[in-house]
């Protein structure tokens, strides 16, 4: 589904934030990236979403097709989606307005303003979110719980084939993050969709279990392997060198 | 397409013109006199000694009356980046024609025509100014300078002395006109000119809704416009006044507005303020009577080379008086928008409360928004509340949007229209619609 070939990444030209990385995702699967603070974690997910404040050498390949060059609203086009850990607030713009214009966009240019709606009302019940949440400003004002929701409804309406969550369990009590990873499983399943879930805590595998484990450390994957390598994890920790 | 076959009027500015206006419309001796008296007062004022710069202003290289045809003679003469816009907002070539100072009649006419007999049965009347003069002369005469006098300043003596169009209208009492009332289905030279003079007269227990204006740009070889604007809001009447204002980028548009509300009377402006070289424009509600209520909302957009100055004057002279001011404005490239207002509490105005709120938006760094409020309270019963925020595009906010599938000019147009929708969502659909495309180009790189 998605390859990463020997992708180094930079920021402000010189300083190397990622190297040498490998890797494939396939589909209708769940890849765990773990890593300390500061890893390479986030700059990760950036490169994978097409940021342009990150330079990148290599290869990334969408079902063998190079992506290198697609920017960022390219890549959400073909149906990658980076659910961000702290998404920023933008005062004065309505998540409807937002999500109707992402849609159209992402998922279905002609859709009228009648039938989305009935979309969303769907989505939000999945949530639990009420009709009023829609009338709100994105992130304004926000709860860290209702930041990580709305990361996860646009999840859940652009439809992403490959979705890529980072620190989605961070700032939730115990009851949200069994509901978000509930709701996680439900759409991997159904979609049958690549899931890449970034986390610092080793402790989520108790809410998801992956097909692949990623360490990364030290500016690269340092260790790949499945669910076993998350359990060595979770019961050494991570040994910075 | 017009010809060029009226007789020309010269440019300039000295006695003689301002006779030969006057002379032109058959007016009365006293209009005359007022006019001649207004071009003393204009040449004796100076410009103000604060905002933009008015120094390159040429008085004498421009028409002070015109007919139609004289204004632009050939579609070629028109810039491109006017016919652009045009095109962009899907325009008809007829009205691009009119807009654009080619043309004069407008289909529309006909329909103005029937609306205007059915008004006139109504006691409503809907005149230009000058046959306003001519039909009604005292109830024009009883108005007429009122509010703002010729000696206001040197831009309201100038348009005193040389004035031509404009409209005139009088809402008897207890009438309320549940259609907005507007300009553009007249569209022609008399009221789309530089020095128009407006006047509206609300009666008691009236209601009206007046637009002035188009979204679309409109085109004029000379470099100002330059007019009054005077509203009368009686006992319980309430007037809504709303301007869009997309004047060609060669435009000094310098404009004074003023109403006066009588007891328990409501005035509305709502001011787009999207085109012209230089903008300046402070419509003024005088809360004379107890219980009145004034509210200015305002959208000015300042793109490359332009200074968007505007902002608003309430007055509360009567109790429990109520105010308010919201203004928003974008700015990118080194275009410059500044709110310039001024709330007064007077003595008497007890209970009185006033909520002003003025925003700025940049959208890059070589962008300007600044702000000048002057607020005074004379009593310890009444309140002015005041807030001022200044904020900036984020690469961060543009990332956001982008990551979702969003171009760059989608993402900057979600958030500039997000930002003036307490603004526009007062207005009428049809401008809303096309104000939200001309935000769309706004936003272009």
């Amino acid at each position: 589904m998605l390859e990463l070939k020997n992708v180094s990444a930079y920021i402000n030209k010189e300083e190397k934030v990622l190297e040498n990385i490998d890797v494939h995702f396939s589909k209708n699967s769940v890849t765990l990236i773990l890593g300390p603070n500061a890893a390479g974690k986030t700059t990760f997910a950036e490169v994978l979403s097409g940021s342009e404040d990150i330079k990148t050498k290599g290869k990334i390949l969408w079902n063998v097709k190079d992506i290198t060059k697609k920017k960022l609203h390219e890549r959400a086009k073909l149906g990658l989606l980076l659910l961000y850990q702290n998404p920023v607030e933008i005062p004065g713009v309505k998540i409807f307005d937002f999500l109707y214009a992402s849609y159209k966009s992402v998922v279905k240019k002609d859709i009228c303003v009648w039938d989305f709606h009935e979309i969303i009302l769907k989505n939000l019940s999945v949530l639990k979110l009420n009709e009023e949440f829609l009338q709100r400003n994105i992130n304004e004002g926000f709860s860290g719980g209702e930041k990580k929701k709305f990361e996860i409804l646009q999840m859940l309406l652009l439809k992403p084939k490959v979705a890529i969550l980072d620190e989605i369990d961070s700032g939730l009590d115990i009851d949200s993050v069994k509901d978000i990873f509930q709701i996680v499983r439900d759409y991997q399943k159904k979609e049958k969709a690549t899931i890449i879930l970034i986390s610092h805590a080793p402790k989520i595998l108790k809410y998801i279990s992956p097909d692949q484990v990623l360490l990364i450390q030290g500016k690269t994957i340092k260790e790949k392997g499945d669910i076993k390598l998350a359990k060595k994890i979770l019961k050494n920790g991570y040994k910075e060198e | 397409m017009a010809t060029k076959k009226n007789r020309e009027f010269p440019k300039g500015l000295n006695e003689d013109i301002v006779k030969r206006i006057s002379d032109i419309k058959k007016e009365p001796k006293w209009m005359l006199d007022f006019r001649l008296e207004s071009f003393e007062k204009f040449k004796k004022l100076q410009n103000p000694n604060w905002g933009p710069s008015l120094k390159n202003l040429d008085f004498q290289n421009i028409r002070y009356y015109t007919t139609g045809a004289e204004k632009v003679n050939n579609w070629d003469e028109i810039p491109n980046e006017i016919k652009k816009t045009f095109e962009k907002l899907g325009i008809s070539q007829k009205e691009q024609k009119l807009l654009a100072g080619i043309s004069t009649q407008y289909e529309s006419e006909i329909i103005y025509s029937q609306i205007k007999e059915k008004w006139n049965s109504l006691g409503i009347i809907f005149e230009t100014t000058e046959l306003a003069l001519k039909k009604y002369p005292e109830l024009f005469k009883k108005h007429f300078s009122q509010l703002v006098p010729n000696s206001d300043n040197k831009y309201a003596a100038l348009n005193s002395a040389v004035w031509s169009g404009g409209t005139f209208i009088y809402v008897p009492k207890g009438l309320k006109l549940t259609m907005p009332v507007q300009t553009y289905f007249r569209i022609n030279t008399q009221n789309m000119g530089q020095f128009e003079r407006t006047i509206i007269i609300a009666d008691e227990d009236s209601e009206i809704h007046y637009i002035e204006g188009c979204t679309a740009p409109q085109y004029m070889t000379d470099s100002l416009h330059c007019a009054v604007v005077e509203v009368f809001v009686k006992k319980n009447a309430k007037v809504r006044y709303s301007t869009m204002q997309n004047w060609s980028k060669n435009i000094y548009n310098l404009v004074t507005k003023r109403s006066i509300v009588e007891k328990n009377g409501t005035m509305e402006w709502v001011d787009c303020n999207i085109g012209s070289k230089v903008t300046m424009k402070y419509p003024a509600t005088i809360l004379k009577g107890d219980d009145s209520k004034g509210t200015f909302l305002s959208l000015g957009l300042a793109d490359k080379g332009q200074i968007a100055d505007s902002g608003s004057k309430m007055i509360h002279i009567g109790k429990n008086t109520k105010s308010i001011i919201n203004s928003r404005t974008v700015s990118k490239k080194n275009g410059s928008s500044i709110y310039r207002g001024n709330c007064r509490i007077s003595k008497n105005a007890k209970n009185s409360h006033s909520i002003i709120s003025c925003d700025g938006l940049v959208l890059d760094k070589k962008a300007k928004s600044y702000s000048y409020p002057t607020n005074e309270v004379a009593n310890s019963t009444s309140m002015i509340e005041h807030e001022a925020k200044i904020s900036k595009v984020s690469q961060n906010q543009l990332k956001y949007l982008i990551s979702r599938g969003l171009s760059e000019q989608e993402a900057s147009h979600l958030i500039v229209s997000g930002f003036v929708k307490p603004i526009t969502e007062g207005l009428p659909m049809e401008y809303a619609v096309e104000l939200d495309r001309i935000l769309d180009m706004f936003v272009e790189k």
